[in-house]
């Protein structure tokens, strides 16, 4: 048995994430570097939260016990939609954008990247990981392998 | 005109689920009903990627670095015609093969199943025992699960036990989590990254499918 985890597309960009939400008429507001959304759980409204370059969603990790979600039952869901038009917001935008702004913009999604990427990588070695990297076009590979016998 | 695949999910190239780089493909459906499955979200039958077997084969072939393909799920000797089907194929350009099922070796040699035999070099067969689970042993959940050679391609000292874990970044920053995580790599990984949530997976917080 073997696991297949997927994270959703780090949302790096305030605007564009308002945008989404705007588009899928979430109903959220500001406070700080929060976006608290309608959506309420056991632990109070469900929400993004800036941190380390990108908006994290944070709620209650027990899905089922969702309370006022009439729309996108569980947060799989309502992240799926997200992701989607967010993705075609960022789309929008590049379109929009001067190619000097639009090369910054894709430097600055890199460099997420490859935080991300470094941070893996630091924890794989403290776990006694052998790390291999492989590139494959724009896309990036890390094996980790910890031999036991 | 045969029935469609129906796929969970597919990976082009990966590199721990067999010798080599490999095409992975992971079946939806399965009803062998394992307690502590971590693919729950893989178990259901209802369709989810329905890929003509001729479709799937030719994106197999399209893919020039790799040296086999390997199957997973899901169960994939519940969706038997296809796999013979597609088992076969890949033999005759010969890529090699291997396939991970819940299915105990005695549940596949008395039975239709042990068609695919001849043309599966690495079979890795047995329930997935929730309290034998060991993620230190290659290509294994639980300690009870077998690993079969029914080819002459390979025998049993390709084996490397150990703890195999593979991480796909896409440019847009998505991330793939593959192989066998530690539940505390999975909770660093969400740490990090956004991961998804659905209902009823082992795990509290991500999505293991």
């Amino acid at each position: 048995m073997s696991a297949v985890v997927k994270t959703v597309t780090p949302f790096t960009q305030r605007d564009l994430l308002l945008e989404a939400l705007d588009e899928l008429g979430v109903v959220y507001q500001e406070k700080g570097n929060a976006i608290m959304t309608e959506r309420v759980d056991d632990y109070g409204a469900q929400r993004f939260i800036y941190e380390q370059g990108a908006y994290r969603f944070q709620h209650d990790s027990s899905p089922w016990r969702k309370l006022n979600f009439n729309k996108w039952k569980t947060v799989s869901a309502f992240l799926g939609a997200v992701e989607k038009v967010y993705h075609q917001a960022y789309e929008r935008l590049q379109q929009r954008l001067a190619a000097e702004e639009r090369r910054r913009l894709e430097e600055e999604r890199k460099r997420f990247v490859e935080q991300q990427k470094q941070a893996v990588i630091q924890r794989a070695k403290e776990q006694g990981y052998n790390i291999k990297e492989i590139r494959k076009g724009n896309k990036i590979q890390l094996q980790l392998v910890r031999t036991t016998y | 005109m045969s029935q469609p695949f129906n796929i969970a999910h597919i990976e082009t190239s990966s590199f721990i689920y067999g010798p080599g780089e490999r095409f992975v493909i992971w079946v939806q459906g399965c009803t062998l009903g394992c307690r502590g499955c971590w693919n729950k979200t893989m178990l259901s039958k209802r369709p989810k990627q329905l890929i003509a077997r001729e479709k799937l084969l030719q994106q197999i072939l399209d893919i020039d670095s790799i040296q086999g393909i390997t199957l997973l799920g899901g169960e994939p000797l519940q969706q038997l015609s296809n796999v013979f089907w597609l088992l076969q194929q890949v033999k005759s350009v010969d890529l090699d093969t291997m396939v991970f099922t819940g299915y105990e070796w005695q549940e596949i040699i008395n039975d239709e199943k042990a068609k695919i035999l001849p043309f599966t070099d690495i079979l890795v067969s047995g329930r997935y025992v929730a309290n034998l689970r060991n993620i230190n042993l290659q290509w294994r959940g639980s300690s009870n699960q077998q690993i079969h050679f029914p080819t002459a391609q390979y025998d049993a000292s390709l084996i490397k036990e150990g703890n195999y874990v593979e991480v796909h970044f896409e440019a847009d920053g998505r991330m793939r989590i593959l192989g066998f995580p530690e539940i505390e790599e999975i909770r660093f990984f969400e740490k990090i990254g956004f991961i998804e949530y659905p209902s009823g997976n082992s795990f509290n917080n991500q999505k293991i499918s």
